[in-house]
């Protein structure tokens, strides 16, 4: 294969106008989820003491400030100093009846060590509902231990009779979510991580929806050639079906590989410049609310990386897809409508009532992988050759291998490509 | 140089395109005529190794091109009848993008394709998109690509098919100054065109060649021959649907009918020169698969 090539190839994609559209519209995409996680509805936001709401950097400047005296070690005596300012602010809200945001206003910084004393305040493992309350009925003397409450909460989960978990799981898969939940290194720390979460959450929705638009660029990879009637002279070449081919290939993986990583760094950097690089190296259960449930034990910059290089694993499987479908059928309206099916058909089945829980199928989707760091998905599970892991891990090296079976099967079918017959 | 095919047979569910085809091509020019449907893009498509035989093997000398693979292809050339171009690529970017393909070391593609380009008049059009251009451009283009790599079989489907007459002239010649020292296979089914460019002529009718020699041969064994007859104009249907008519000219009282006939048709009928038309004519009849033979052309 020659660098020629390639590069022609990327190029034949590029100088379409349509791609030029594509690739508009992934940039859209990615300045818009930036838009929505910074100044939207799924943004920072920070209420003043005039009521004003701040979003965006103004409003990560002052949450950086206010949570400063609230960050470290979340120890006894951290937790004893906030559950009095909250039970202080909710005996002055009494005497402010006129300010619905008294209270709010004063608590913001504090609302993970709040969210902390909820989760922890009571012992059952209740997926909803959620008591919100909980924080302001407990006393220095009922503050429970958080790591403790966690692994107590699991164990009443997957053994309690009532609980749809107990026999759900396997006697392995449960001692390996407790040993998860166990395993979490080191006292639990709090602090202002703000950027790092809505990076993350960005980035779920560009892996997500890009994968299909990122779909229609390599879709016509190989469908164009017989549209445009270009294959008669293509195979007649010298390397029009060994090197011609693997071109082809490389050129449809490179794009991917390219506005994946732009798109991803861009989006990321963004975000973190606006509201911040802090707290990379707290652990995801700083934000409690969200990964109260997780079973990995990872910090907000390695949540990251990961969830990054999963979604390039994902994009690359999509692009193997779209580029097989585009040299069996010739078709790039096919070469994008499967992949696309295969990524938004969970989601319909999961409105059908069609879950993990009905068909392990369902479990194998990648659309599991995008979400599988999502604090409250369900455990997915799976068990090879006695040993349990996360289902996340197996779906890794099923769809590497995958992507490099497609992307040979697609060499295969193309250069045996007959034209005319 | 030698490129023989044998036994060649291609079949398409129930239809046979291509039927039992044996010969033997050398360094020169070769016209395949024959009417729509006759076989000549099957049987080009399976010289350049697009689709596979049913039956029967290619070989070039003596090598079979199927297990030849890339080599065979290295030195193949070929422009096909409904020729096909990235819409959006320049000309230049398309020679550039061939040139490897067809093994041409970057280091020589440039020359290359400025060598083409020049050669097929496109110099000035370099830029230009190829969604651009006009069809004798795209031919030009077409041909360009297909000579990009020096072949030593260029196979030329239709080349001149949709072309003006200055562009086909223009065609013609460019193609008579490549066949010096390779094997050109082109297929038409416009007489002229074959008969100056093409030293030997193949007619090929219902996946078979019929006919197979150089023109004068061709001229020589056919068994008809050109009669120039002045009939009354009250007489040319019966006349159309008695002989075949290669051409009517109608005068005042009367009209000048071209009649192809092994004898003399009618008393005062003079004998004209037989042309190449005559030999298509007589062999293939009056369209396209049609086995009568007589009618009016």
């Amino acid at each position: 294969m020659k660098v020629t090539m390639v590069w022609y190839e990327v190029k034949k994609i590029l100088v379409r106008p349509s791609c030029r559209v594509v690739l508009l519209l992934l940039l859209l995409l990615g300045g818009y989820v930036c838009y929505q996680e910074v100044f939207g509805d799924a943004g920072l936001e920070w209420l003043t003491e005039s009521g004003e709401r701040l979003r965006g950097p103004a409003a990560a400047r002052e949450m950086r400030s206010a949570q400063a005296e609230w960050s470290g070690i979340l120890d006894r005596t951290m937790m004893e100093n906030a559950l009095e300012l909250l039970k202080q602010y909710e005996e002055e809200e009494k005497d402010h009846p006129e300010d619905i945001n008294y209270r709010f206003q004063r608590i913001q910084a504090l609302m993970d060590i709040r969210d902390f004393l909820n989760l922890s305040g009571k012992d059952y493992y209740e997926w909803q509902p959620f008591d919100f309350y909980i924080a302001e009925t407990l006393t220095p003397e009922t503050l429970p231990d958080i790591q403790e409450q966690r692994i107590k909460q699991l164990q009443n989960f997957l053994y309690d009779e009532n609980s749809s978990a107990s026999s759900y799981f396997s006697e392995q898969e449960k001692t390996y979510l407790l040993n998860c939940c166990a395993d979490m290194e080191g006292p639990i720390q709090v602090g202002y991580a703000q950027g790092w979460s809505h990076a993350f959450d960005a980035g779920y929705y560009v892996i997500f929806y890009g994968s299909i638009l990122m779909a229609f660029l390599v879709s016509g990879i190989f469908a164009n050639e017989s549209r445009w009637k270009t294959d008669a002279v293509y195979f007649t070449t010298e390397h029009g079906r060994k090197k011609g081919v693997i071109a082809k290939l490389a050129a449809g993986f490179l794009l991917t590989t390219v506005v994946y990583w732009a798109l991803m760094l861009m989006v990321n950097l963004l975000i973190l410049s606006m509201l911040g690089f802090d707290g990379g190296a707290l652990s995801i259960l700083a934000e409690p609310m969200d990964n109260w449930k997780s079973i990995y034990n990872l910090t907000f910059l390695q949540r990251s990386i990961l969830a990054t290089l999963d979604g390039y694993l994902l994009w690359m499987f999509f692009a193997s897809i779209a580029m097989l479908v585009s040299a069996a059928a010739s078709s790039a309206g096919l070469a994008v409508t499967v992949p696309s099916l295969l990524i938004l058909i969970p989601n319909f089945l999961d409105t059908r009532g069609i879950t993990r829980e009905s068909s392990v199928l369902m479990n194998f989707f990648p659309d599991k992988m995008v979400r599988a760091y999502v604090g409250n998905f369900p455990y997915v599970l799976a068990e090879i050759g006695g040993n349990v892991m996360p289902m996340l891990y197996v779906q890794r090296y099923l769809y590497a291998g995958l992507m490099v079976v497609l992307a040979l099967i697609c060499w295969e079918v193309y250069r045996h490509r007959q034209v005319g017959g | 140089m030698e490129l023989t095919i044998t036994e060649l047979t291609k079949d398409f569910r129930k239809t046979r395109a291509v039927s039992q085809v044996n010969y033997t091509f050398q360094s020169g020019v070769y016209g395949l005529l024959g009417v729509n449907g006759a076989g000549k893009t099957t049987l080009m498509r399976m010289i350049t190794t697009l689709l596979k035989p049913t039956a029967g093997t290619i070989t070039w000398d003596g090598q079979d091109v199927v297990q030849m693979d890339k080599d065979y292809r290295r030195i193949l050339g070929y422009l096909p009848q409904d020729f096909g171009i990235y819409p959006d690529f320049t000309v230049q970017d398309y020679l550039l993008y061939m040139a490897p393909l067809k093994g041409i070391r970057p280091v020589l593609a440039k020359a290359r394709a400025e060598e083409m380009l020049r050669m097929t008049g496109m110099t000035q059009h370099r830029k230009l998109k190829m969604k651009a251009l006009s069809g004798g451009m795209k031919r030009r283009a077409g041909i360009a690509q297909a000579v990009i790599n020096d072949p030593k079989i260029l196979i030329l489907d239709e080349p001149t098919a949709g072309l003006d007459p200055s562009e086909r002239i223009r065609f013609r010649n460019l193609i008579s100054e490549l066949a010096t020292d390779r094997v050109v296979l082109l297929s038409t089914h416009i007489v002229s065109d074959v008969e100056s460019m093409a030293g030997q002529i193949i007619l090929m009718k219902n996946g078979k060649f019929v006919m197979t020699g150089s023109s004068e041969e061709l001229i020589r064994n056919c068994p008809d021959r050109g009669w120039l007859c002045d009939v009354p104009k009250k007489q040319v249907n019966d006349c159309c649907l008695k002989y075949r008519v290669s051409s009517i000219k109608t005068m005042a009282d009367h009209a000048k009918l071209r009649i192809l006939s092994r004898e003399m048709p009618m008393p005062g009928a003079v004998l004209e020169e037989t042309t190449l038309e005559d030999v298509f004519l007589s062999c293939f009849g009056e369209r396209s698969g049609d086995e009568s033979d007589h009618g009016v052309v």
